[in-house]
């Protein structure tokens, strides 16, 4: 339902969507006032033309009053943003949405069931392409990749399998807790390394702990997809900070032209754990001549 | 702690506190030690539990038993960990070692830290939750639970160890023996220098107190060694001083208790105021004497001496003239006396002689010697004379005698039949005849006061013979008495005046006197006739006024004058008494009654009375006519006197002439009346007045 949807959308999208050219307003609804919210919201600030722009900030989603003062684009960061702006704001309005999953994206949009709305979401989830290449250069020997998903993140590893050159990835589904580990300890076996994928069923601050030990224990590592994971325990992690995020989305309400409704990260870091490398037994390249890698490389 | 000895008081006081103190100390520190093993073992217990938690959390969240049993058995290998449970959330046991003592309850409950959950005396548990671990995520991809807010941390099991306390017992018990032996020595160093300190101050307390005690028991002569220094040391020697200063003191008191016992010993034997002996040491003598006597010794005689007009002395001049005249006589009699012969005081004026080998007429002749020296004996005081006599009685000590009250009841009955006869001799009396005791006070007060209620006293004439008839008109009768009792020996005026003088009788027998005489004179003047009455009065009479008075009321109711009536006093008496006599004799003469004196010669102021008192008559003294014609001085002294009367126109009496011969010349000498046996016998007075009235109408 939710491909379907999606393609929906897309089309709306794609037709209404006319990013103006003109000088206008732009409130920017933030999910929190503090940390990489902040961050995304100074960056913005700074990469939008300020002499054509007008910047309503409201820091906090849920003081979100809509129409006063009436503006021409809702930018929202933050999924929390996203929820109170999709509640509350004039139907009219266009909303950038950013900094968020690309499945908190999709759940939202599709629990407002406001057709009609131009809405553009620019994710956090790095582009499959990246991924497959990010993996290769990190492992070259390793050709089999686990992933364990929920049935809202199994629709992106056919996108997986699709640019996966040879690597052959293997996936376990986990549709509840009690079957995490066993899924995690049946397929680690398998693969040569863990991809994970940022999904709020399998992934959660409780049980991040638990996931790295099991693959610890069995000596797999784990390719994350923010720096937080790289910090817990993971190999490493391809991500897009806020304040690439908040460039890219600058870039985009100046840029005239119609837009997906799911937008990639243009930009991305790379997060190395060396100690876990080093326990693994791992000899992984440094971030920077990953990143010269990758961009050699061409993919964006 | 009373009973205590000091050298026991002294080593409580060191051994006591120190003992004390260490097993004080050994509780502090056991207690201390077991404290710090204890919270070591609970630090243990904890930190082990809290160990153990995290590292169980994988195997609890992934149902790894085997993990948790590895886990389970690594603890047990611990030291004093003697068992381990791993459970899960519903509290059901994943894993289990060692032997389990928890409850089961224990295991299900739900803990929100690491902590003691169950102790007996011989374990402890402790239990910690297993906490799921959360990790830092990005809140980017984490929207539902925001970062800013911590999430409850979920607990998914317990662990619980438990830790065996046998060894901490043990260790207890190790501690505790260890501080009481270490105690134990430290008492035994202590004990070993307190006994020594305390010997060495409590000795010489000991010596002192021995010293002390021997003191107190009489050991007068007791040292301390002066071996200590310091404060003993002092002590010792005050001690020492003061042992010798009691020594002295008790050495001179010593002396003066046997000076003393010496003195009251003589004092109990003496008499103290003539320093003769006493009477019961005489009687001490006399046991002596008659316990000789008896036992075939030489025979002894016993005088006893009763002073005669002792009292009017200590009447008149008082108890120190008193007391000059006894040891006057006693040195007078003591002179007289043996060495071997025993003189004593045996109380007032009374006398007692032992002459020892002296019986018959050589005692006799001693105690006549004894009643010349009383006799002729002056006492001088200030300017009064008295003449003293001396009654004395005279026993002798025989076989015959059984105990020694015989011989002073004789001698005394013999000193009172002296005294009887009227005074100033000598009787004798066998100690084991029936005697008469002498009667005493009470009993001579109501024998006079019934003799005169009773008329016993029978009133007698003594003739008197004029050597010129008709010299006074009429004649001269002198009046006397003698008291007459129903079963009982007469009593002479001379004894009976003696007993009514000392107990102050005197006045009623003068009075009787008095009237009996007017009485007489009376019945002579009624018939015509003049008789002249010589009525003897006590020495008290002098002066007193009620006399003179009944003189005078009598004289008046029987209408007669006094001129017949002549009152006569002993010279003594007039002497001590002298104003007052001479006042009293002026009154006397003013009812025209006449004065005499008794006694004459007797005293050095005989002479000076004439002029004062200027009596009308005087009666000689029975020792100047005693030895007229055998001595010439006497007849000289006679003479004398008489020519003095004469001169002054005062008429002499001689009495006690027993002998007719000597009137011839007493009638040569001019002596102007005499009696005595040698003129007639008393007679009563009725019979001589009826006789002298026959007389003159024939």
């Amino acid at each position: 339902m939710l491909p379907m949807l999606s393609a929906r959308l897309l089309l709306c999208l794609v037709l209404l969507l006319a990013p103006p050219a003109w000088a206008g307003s732009v409130t920017l609804l933030l999910s929190d006032s503090t940390g990489p919210y902040a961050e995304f919201s100074s960056n913005f600030s700074e990469a939008l033309n300020s002499r054509r722009w007008t910047i309503h900030l409201v820091p906090k989603a849920d003081a979100y009053t809509p129409g006063a003062p009436p503006t021409d684009l809702i930018v929202t960061a933050g999924s929390e943003a996203l929820r109170q702006a999709l509640q509350r704001a004039p139907p009219g309005t266009p909303i950038l949405a950013t900094l968020l999953p690309r499945q908190a994206f999709e759940r939202l949009v599709g629990e407002s069931a406001r057709p009609g709305r131009r809405l553009t979401g620019v994710v956090l989830d790095q582009p499959p392409a990246r991924l497959t290449a990010f993996i290769r250069y990190l492992l070259p020997g390793q050709t089999r990749i686990g992933l364990l998903t929920s049935p809202e993140t199994r629709t992106f590893l056919s996108a997986l399998r699709q640019s996966s050159g040879n690597l052959q990835f293997d996936s376990e589904d986990v549709d509840n807790d009690t079957a995490l580990l066993p899924a995690l300890n049946g397929l680690l076996p398998r693969v040569g390394a863990l991809l994970a994928l940022p999904d709020a069923a399998i992934y959660r601050r409780d049980n991040l702990k638990s996931i790295l030990i099991t693959t610890y224990r069995q000596q797999r590592p784990v390719i994350a997809y923010s720096s937080a994971f790289v910090t817990a325990g993971a190999l490493a992690a391809l991500y897009s900070t806020p304040t690439q995020i908040a460039r890219q989305a600058a870039e985009l309400i100046e840029q005239p032209g119609t837009l997906p409704v799911i937008v990639y990260p243009t930009q991305f870091a790379i997060a190395i754990n060396a100690n876990v490398a080093q326990a693994l037994g791992l000899n992984v390249p440094d971030e920077a001549s990953l990143r010269r890698s990758m961009l050699g490389e061409g993919g964006r | 702690m009373n009973h205590l000895t000091l050298r026991h008081r002294l080593l409580i006081l060191t051994l006591l506190p120190s003992l004390l103190i260490g097993i004080a100390l050994v509780i502090y520190f056991t207690v201390s030690g077991i404290r710090s093993l204890e919270s070591e073992l609970h630090a243990k217990g904890l930190s082990t539990a809290r160990y153990l938690a995290p590292v169980s959390e994988y195997g609890i969240i992934t149902g790894q038993l085997e993990n948790l049993h590895t886990l389970a058995l690594a603890t047990n290998q611990e030291p004093s960990v003697k068992a381990t449970v791993i459970v899960n959330q519903r509290g059901r046991a994943l894993a289990v070692s060692g032997r389990v003592s928890m409850a089961s309850e224990t295991l299900r409950q739900k803990l929100d830290k690491p902590g003691l959950v169950a102790e007996t005396e011989s374990w402890l548990a402790y239990g910690a939750p297993v906490f799921r671990s959360v990790s830092e995520s990005d809140s980017l991809f984490d929207p539902t639970q925001p970062s800013d807010k911590p999430l409850a941390q979920e607990v998914i099991g317990h662990v619980f160890i438990e830790l065996d306390k046998s060894i901490l017992i043990t260790r207890q018990h190790d501690l505790l023996i260890r501080g009481l032996m270490i105690v134990l020595v430290g008492m035994i160093i202590l004990a070993t220098l307190a006994i020594a300190v305390a010997d060495n101050l409590s000795r010489p307390v000991m010596r002192l107190v021995n010293a002390v005690r021997a003191m107190s028991e009489g050991k007068l002569s007791t040292r301390v060694p002066p071996a200590s220094t310091g404060e003993l040391g002092i002590l010792e020697q005050g001690f020492n001083e003061m042992a010798k200063n009691l020594d002295e003191i008790h050495q001179s008191l010593q002396t003066r208790i046997e000076e003393a016992t010496v003195q009251l010993a003589f004092q109990a034997r003496h008499d103290a105021l003539t320093g003769l002996l006493n009477r019961r040491e005489f009687e001490i003598q006399l046991e002596k004497a008659l316990a000789a006597v008896q036992a075939g010794g030489d025979q002894c005689s016993v005088l006893f001496i009763d002073l005669d007009r002792f009292k009017p002395v200590n009447d008149n001049c008082g108890h120190l003239a008193g007391d000059e005249v006894l040891r006057q006589i006693s040195q007078l009699f003591q002179g007289r006396l043996r060495d071997e012969d025993t003189l004593a005081r045996l109380g007032g004026d009374e006398f007692g002689v032992l002459l020892h080998n002296c019986v018959g007429p050589r005692a006799r002749q001693v105690a006549e010697d004894l009643c010349g020296l009383a006799g002729a004996y002056r006492f001088i005081w200030q300017d009064k004379v008295f003449a003293i006599g001396a009654s004395i009685g005279l026993t002798q000590v025989t076989r015959e005698v059984r105990n020694i009250n015989e011989l002073l009841a004789a001698g005394d009955a013999a000193c009172y039949q002296a005294k009887e006869s009227g005074r100033n001799q000598v009787c004798e009396q066998a100690a084991h005849a029936p005697t008469e005791r002498r009667r005493e006070t009470g009993e001579w007060v109501t024998r006079i006061s019934t003799a005169l209620a009773e008329n016993r006293l029978v009133v007698e004439a003594i003739p008197v013979r004029a050597r010129l008839q008709h010299v006074l008109g009429g004649p001269l009768v002198e009046l006397t008495a003698h008291l007459v009792e129903p079963g009982q020996p007469s009593i002479s005026l001379s004894a009976l005046l003696d007993a009514a003088e000392r107990y102050e009788l005197g006045a009623s027998i003068d009075l009787r006197f008095i009237e009996v005489a007017i009485a007489a004179m009376a019945r002579a003047h009624q018939s015509g006739k003049q008789i002249h009455c010589l009525v003897p009065l006590s020495g008290s009479a002098l002066g007193r006024s009620e006399l003179i008075t009944d003189i005078a009321r009598r004289l008046a109711a029987e209408n007669i004058s006094g001129r017949g009536l002549y009152l006569m006093f002993s010279e003594a008496a007039s002497t001590h008494n002298s104003s007052r006599a001479i006042d009293f004799t002026r009154q006397l003469r003013n009812l025209g009654c006449q004065i005499a004196l008794s006694d004459f010669g007797s005293g050095l102021s005989s002479f000076s009375h004439l002029r004062s008192l200027t009596p009308r008559l005087v009666k000689l003294n029975r020792s100047l006519t005693r030895d007229i014609g055998s001595s010439r001085s006497s007849t000289s002294l006679l003479r004398a006197i008489q020519e003095i009367t004469s001169d002054l126109d005062i008429l002499t009496v001689a009495e006690g002439i027993d002998d007719p011969t000597l009137l011839e010349q007493l009638d040569q000498l001019g002596i102007d009346f005499n009696e005595g046996r040698a003129i007639g016998p008393r007679e009563p007075l009725d019979a001589w007045l009826e006789g002298v009235a026959l007389r003159t109408l024939s």
